[in-house]
């Protein structure tokens, strides 16, 4: 839905030049993008410049540890408050501008920028200036050789028109790292609903990484339904259909696991073996 | 059609016993002395009572039974007996849900063994074998007619599968009645034919199963198998691929070749399987969780599946019909 003129790239694929957005449908994929964001750049000593609401706020990706002095800049939206208590864009994006002319000064090789933008909707006629704020930061970023940007919006926030508006004025839409990626299968965390996305095919030779993936998201849910996205699964095999229904079983109190999306080849073998084989699993939506 | 049985977190418990008898008949009349009595006895005592024949028996019992025909459900058995695993699941759900609501499932069947090639008859006549371990618990009773005008071998077969003959209201014990693990090992006493000279094979040395799929599907492709039942190969190729790998020992060999009205797919390796490896041939309870299936699923996803274990290895035999169309492989003849 977010796609309809940017491209979906992962966060680590993200390159020096890339202007994209995040319509994150809460705090947790908000924490779980951003935050990969935030760690990769500190890791590798790229400057990192975070637009936050005050300038002691938590951090994602940090895990609690200080970074180097100098990598990381917070830039508090407090500061630029006007006396009548609201934002003024300008001096936000002045203050933006400003890191961001001063980082290239500096010999990093990469600069990362990230912004939670929600705020600008609460401005008068909000979806117009958070618009011209994000043409700010474009002309900041695209003709940058070093500097990576994500424009955070809350997607609750957001209507169709707006969502629509975005996507027009980004190259380039983010997604969460895959859990895991090879040639063959990629799992995506996803977060409305929490789950995961599973891409490609699933046999005992990646029952691992599957294994791994569910307890992820296992440990992150509180009791809510799991949904596994099955659109792009091209194939399961029986151990895999085990491990679900024995996660499920493991749950029994808890929401149940949910198969979305699930590919007709799929639902044959299912309806062959026999939903009863696998206890706890439900379909989802078709 | 979907696998349907019931998730019980405990089993009914019925106080009459099982029973599994032939009925072997030359006219409709010796098919109705015995059949009535069983059926009547089954809608008076508040059984779910079944009537799984051909359209000409369901007209005759219908007809015969009057007004009591209301208490039987009706049949046929060309689509009843169409699969022997799919049979065995769906009867034996029948009469687990039946022994849940503290019923008795009672079958007059007539299985189907006209048009049936040797291999299907071997597996239909394991099938009746099984019958006495898979439904020992339920109470089922089941009455199996069979015309003395199929081939001899049929109906003396029958008289090894079940324990009793029905004779008009009379029951005789069947002095040749084996008992259903014997009668099944007898039946895989004897080898398989080896597989054809011209067989397409795969040493299976790499461990991403993703490329055997691609290996079954570029063959299977070139022949009229139907993409679902390719779907369900594929699953049930990776299982056997999975444990051989899991269990077995190297060299692990696939081959895949075309049989009259068949594509066969066998996996072979050099281990030896236990007495206590199951062969699949039971549904597994699905209480509590999932358990262990992948064998008993195999059987579901295949037409017909044999295996054999010994000293020498194991092999284990993947069949799927295909459709009656020029094959474009050369077709084997074993």
């Amino acid at each position: 839905m977010e796609t309809l003129s940017s491209v979906r790239r992962p966060v680590r694929e993200l390159r020096p030049g890339d202007h994209a957005w995040l319509a994150y449908s809460g705090e947790d994929e908000q924490r779980h993008v951003v935050g990969s964001f935030v760690r990769d750049g500190l890791e590798a000593a790229h400057k990192v410049i975070y637009l936050a609401g005050s300038a002691d706020v938590d951090i994602p990706g940090m895990n609690g540890v200080p970074s180097s002095p100098g990598l990381l800049t917070v830039i508090p939206l407090a500061g630029a408050r006007r006396p009548d208590g609201g934002f003024d864009p300008g001096r936000v994006l002045e203050a933006l501008a400003g890191e961001i002319a001063g980082a290239e000064d500096g010999d990093y090789t990469t600069i990362r920028v990230t912004a939670d933008m929600t705020w600008a909707l609460d401005l008068p006629n909000g979806l117009t200036e958070l618009l011209r704020c994000e043409r700010h930061i474009e002309r900041a970023v695209c003709p940058s050789t070093r500097v990576t940007a994500i424009c955070q919006i809350d997607r609750r926030r957001l209507s169709a028109d707006a969502r629509h508006a975005l996507a027009a004025s980004h190259s380039t839409f983010v997604t969460p790292n895959p859990e895991f990626s090879d040639s063959v299968l990629q799992i995506v965390r996803t977060f409305d609903p929490v789950g995961l996305s599973l891409l490609g095919e699933l046999d005992a030779s990646r029952h691992g990484v599957l294994d791994e993936a569910l307890n992820a998201v296992l440990a992150a849910s509180s009791g809510e339904e799991i949904h596994l996205d099955l659109a792009g699964l091209g194939f399961i095999d029986l151990g895999a259909l085990n491990m679900l229904a024995d996660v499920a079983a493991r749950r029994s109190g808890a929401g149940p696991l949910v198969l979305d999306s699930m590919p007709v080849q799929l639902r044959t073998i299912m309806e062959t073996v026999g939903w009863h084989m696998l206890p706890g699993l439900r379909l989802g939506t078709v | 059609m979907g696998r349907r049985r019931p998730t019980l977190t405990g089993w009914g418990t019925v106080s009459q016993a099982f029973s599994h008898r032939v009925l072997p008949y030359d006219r409709a009349d010796d098919l109705l002395d015995g059949a009535l009595p069983f059926l009547r006895e089954g809608i008076e005592g508040g059984d779910r009572v079944l009537a799984v024949t051909t359209l000409a028996m369901h007209m005759l019992l219908r007809d015969t039974l009057g007004a009591d025909a209301a208490g039987v459900e009706f049949f046929e058995s060309d689509k009843w007996y169409a699969h022997p695993a799919r049979y065995l699941a769906d009867t034996l759900a029948l009469a687990e849900t039946a022994a849940w609501q503290k019923r008795r499932l009672r079958v007059l069947g007539e299985p189907t063994w006209a048009r049936r090639g040797r291999l299907e008859l071997l597996e239909w006549q394991r099938v009746e074998a099984i019958t006495n371990a898979a439904f020992a618990d339920t109470g089922a009773a089941m009455l199996c007619a069979y015309s003395r005008s199929l081939p001899a071998g049929v109906v003396a077969a029958s008289r090894q599968t079940h324990p009793e003959t029905a004779r008009g209201r009379t029951t005789l014990a069947n002095p040749g009645y084996q008992e259903p693990w014997a009668y099944n090992a007898r039946l895989d006493a004897a080898p398989l034919p080896p597989a054809p000279d011209d067989s397409l094979d795969l040493d299976i040395e790499v461990a991403d199963l993703y490329w055997i799929r691609a290996y079954v599907t570029d063959f299977a492709r070139r022949t009229p198998l139907p993409e679902d039942d390719l779907q369900r190969l594929l699953v049930a190729v990776t299982e056997v691929v999975t444990n051989a790998l899991r269990h077995g020992r190297p060299p692990i060999t696939l081959r895949l070749w075309l049989e009259p009205g068949e594509l066969v797919c066998e996996v072979t390796d050099h281990g030896h399987w236990t007495e206590r490896t199951g062969f699949g041939l039971i549904p597994p309870k699905p209480v509590g969780g999932a358990g262990r299936f992948g064998l008993w699923a195999v059987r579901l996803l295949c037409s017909i599946v044999q295996i054999r274990t010994g000293r020498d290895g194991t092999t284990v035999r993947l069949r799927l019909q295909v459709p009656a169309v020029a094959a474009q492989l050369p077709v084997n003849s074993a």
